[in-house]
């Protein structure tokens, strides 16, 4: 046998497969407090699907020995796309069809092979479209056609019976205004962050005597756990005249974590342009403002925008701790789902905003300016 | 032609450069040499006013340098540096492109610019399309060197431009650099501290000291008549002599004779390749081409140290 081409498909593929043929796959509970006793792919309902999964998942793994070019891409991206989507559908089928034959308050829940097969299977379509070189706009292509693969499998009430879905269902209109808060909290922290850390980050460039100072004092600010900086901030904000709870200490605490990625990756946009492309541009005549325009800013912004993608990834991160001092946003289903013991309202906080902060990067990736763009 | 007129530029209550007055005639190739520290590449930049001048005047042909606008006199000045300065995000033709831009070319004029330069340059036409990370530091300086000759300037400052580069890229380009300046005509002031680079180059030598200039000559003046002790260990030391076989030429030592046997040197030759000639063929006489059509004739060991 020939050694495989593409190691770490082949190795995403056997896991996806090992977790299917090992593990649970769909979990059925009495109620939505008790964890569920696992089924495995064949014992749950579905007919024809459990077989396709595990024919596209062996395509998958002997996708791997194929030579490495951009059509052989394509057919992987295609098929692992198809896998991901049958994974999601049949979990939905078999929810539903134990939700016909079960009292209403038992819950189809997802279970390890579920979770694995798909992250695996999400990461060979990364992979895949990694080592074709695809474009941005192709890349963004196939992430949105999934995207909206996914709403429509949603939409059609495919997935309905699973617990996340009827979480979901009981919260609709909750969901919509935490998600909203949420990015609203995100927003109201980069905003401001923006505006305080970036004027830091050219005066550290500017005067390299001060860069100690500045940075040692931010990255201080960066080592206090968020818990307890959102605690910290209660009495300060209190003399201020301001509730020490709800979104004030979480924006002020988001901002503080937020100015040392910003300073730092605003200073490193700077001194991006190395000195003698600055130099020579002076010496040929350019104005100050055309060294800005045609030289600092096109070498600087990809550094920066960069620094802004983890920003912001951070930020959504963080903006979930910030349930806790009642602030809102996504992570209140996840402390409320601690609080209950049901882990399907945990993930009902938590999977939104994995995909929030995916979705963010994303969008910043896209706009990230390229190298050797016209001047 | 350019002409300094007692410039002198003092910071932090040094003068770095003080009263210095020399012109350059057009056309000419002047080196700018001293030690590090002389005060030579201040000197290159109070001509595009990098740097201020604190006292006196500087002339290119009968404008005064303060009379214009930086950026607009600096367009009309090609300006090469040690560190080259490439602009990394731009391609080779964009980067040769960048002061036609500036005045505002037409998108054909840059184009057809661009080819011609890359030709002069000896690069192929499918180098307009890299960009620097792709090139060796000799192509990038090559690069650097057509960049600056883009919009057709009167006068050329280098300071250092071969410094960075090994012995071998820096020798190949300033032999190019000779070719360039024969070809196009160029007045050029080139700073170096390396003295040989400068008597090979150069039409004139000025050569500085602590901010002054010590003596201002053509590279035979300076070796055969050095103004100081400095100007004597400066240029040449223990080795004159071998210096002064390098500069002088084999057409002032040529005998009207009838030529001896072998392939003739030219008469433009250096009395240093004459000698290494002889050594190599085991012969104290050489044949020596005519100059314009004159006869030939030949040249003996004992005309080289007259």
């Amino acid at each position: 046998m020939r050694a495989p081409r593409n190691a770490v498909l082949l190795a995403l593929a056997l896991v996806a497969l090992l977790a299917l043929l090992g593990s649970g796959f769909i979990t059925h509970a009495p109620n939505r407090l008790v964890s569920g006793t696992p089924f495995t792919l064949w014992n749950a309902p579905g007919g024809w699907r459990a077989g396709l999964i595990l024919t596209l998942a062996v395509a998958l793994a002997a996708g791997a020995f194929l030579t490495p070019a951009r059509h052989h891409s394509a057919t992987i991206v295609a098929t692992a796309s198809l896998l991901l989507l049958l994974l999601l559908d049949t979990a939905g089928v078999a929810a539903r069809d134990f939700a016909a034959h079960a009292p209403p308050a038992a819950r189809a829940g997802l279970g390890a092979a579920f979770w694995v097969a798909s992250l695996s299977t999400a990461l060979a379509i990364i992979d895949a479209l990694q080592r074709a070189r695809a474009n941005p706009a192709l890349r963004f292509a196939v992430a949105l056609a999934l995207a909206a693969a996914i709403l429509a499998l949603a939409a059609d009430g495919r997935l309905d019976g699973l617990s996340l879905a009827r979480e979901y269902d009981v919260r609709r209109s909750a969901f919509a205004a935490e998600l909203l808060r949420h990015c609203a909290l995100v927003a109201g922290s980069v905003f401001p962050a923006l505006v305080i850390g970036v004027p830091l980050g050219i005066f550290a460039a500017r005067k390299p005597r001060s860069r100690g100072g500045l940075f040692a004092v931010l990255n201080v600010i960066e080592t206090v756990p968020s818990v307890a900086l959102f605690g910290l901030l209660i009495a300060p904000l209190a003399a201020l005249g301001l509730s020490g709870v709800g979104p004030a200490p979480a924006i002020v605490a988001l901002t503080l974590y937020a100015l040392l990625p910003v300073a730092r990756n605003t200073e490193a946009g700077i001194l991006a342009a190395d000195t003698a492309a600055v130099e020579a541009a002076r010496g040929m005549g350019m104005t100050t403002g055309q060294i800005f325009r045609r030289v600092e800013l096109p070498l600087g912004l990809p550094v920066f925008v960069a620094g802004l993608r983890i920003v912001v990834v951070q930020t959504i991160g963080l903006a979930a701790v910030a349930a806790l001092i009642g602030a809102g946003g996504l992570g209140t289903f996840i402390f409320q789902g601690i609080g209950q013991y049901a882990i399907d309202l945990v993930l009902l906080g938590a999977v939104p905003t994995i995909a929030l902060a995916l979705a963010a990067d994303f969008a910043l990736a896209m706009m990230t300016p390229r190298m050797g763009q016209e001047p | 032609m350019i002409e300094l007129e007692h410039v002198v530029r003092s910071t932090g209550g040094r003068r770095v450069v003080d009263d210095v007055s020399f012109s350059v005639p057009a056309g000419a190739f002047c080196a700018l040499v001293g030690s590090s520290g002389a005060g030579k590449s201040t000197t290159l930049k109070l001509i595009n006013r990098l740097v201020p001048l604190t006292g006196g005047a500087i002339r290119i042909g009968s404008t005064d340098v303060a009379s214009l606008p930086p950026e607009a006199l600096r367009r009309r000045i090609g300006y090469v540096i040690q560190s080259i300065g490439l602009f990394p995000h731009w391609t080779v033709a964009q980067n040769i492109a960048t002061v036609p831009r500036l005045l505002g070319w037409s998108e054909a004029k840059i184009g057809a610019r661009v080819a011609e330069l890359l030709a002069l340059i000896g690069l192929e036409p499918s180098y307009a399309a890299r960009f620097p990370r792709e090139l060796s530091g000799g192509q990038q300086q090559r690069i650097g060197v057509a960049r600056a000759l883009a919009a057709d300037p009167e006068l050329l400052l280098m300071d250092e431009p071969f410094g960075a580069l090994d012995p071998l890229t820096r020798t190949a380009l300033a032999k190019e650099l000779a070719l360039i300046h024969r070809r196009t005509k160029k007045t050029i002031v080139f700073v170096t501290h390396d003295i040989d680079m400068a008597l090979e180059l150069a039409d004139v030598i000025a050569i500085m000291h602590e901010g002054r200039l010590v003596q201002f000559g053509a590279p035979l003046d300076i070796l055969e008549r050095p103004a100081s002790d400095f100007v004597r260990a400066f240029t040449g030391g223990a080795s004159l002599g071998l210096k002064l076989l390098g500069v002088r030429r084999v057409a002032d030592r040529i005998r009207v004779e009838p030529t001896s046997a072998g392939e003739p040197v030219e008469p433009s030759a250096s009395l240093a390749e004459a000698l290494s000639e002889m050594v190599v063929r085991q012969t104290d006489r050489l044949p020596v081409k005519g100059e314009n059509g004159a006869p030939g004739g030949s040249v003996r060991l004992s005309d080289l140290v007259r």
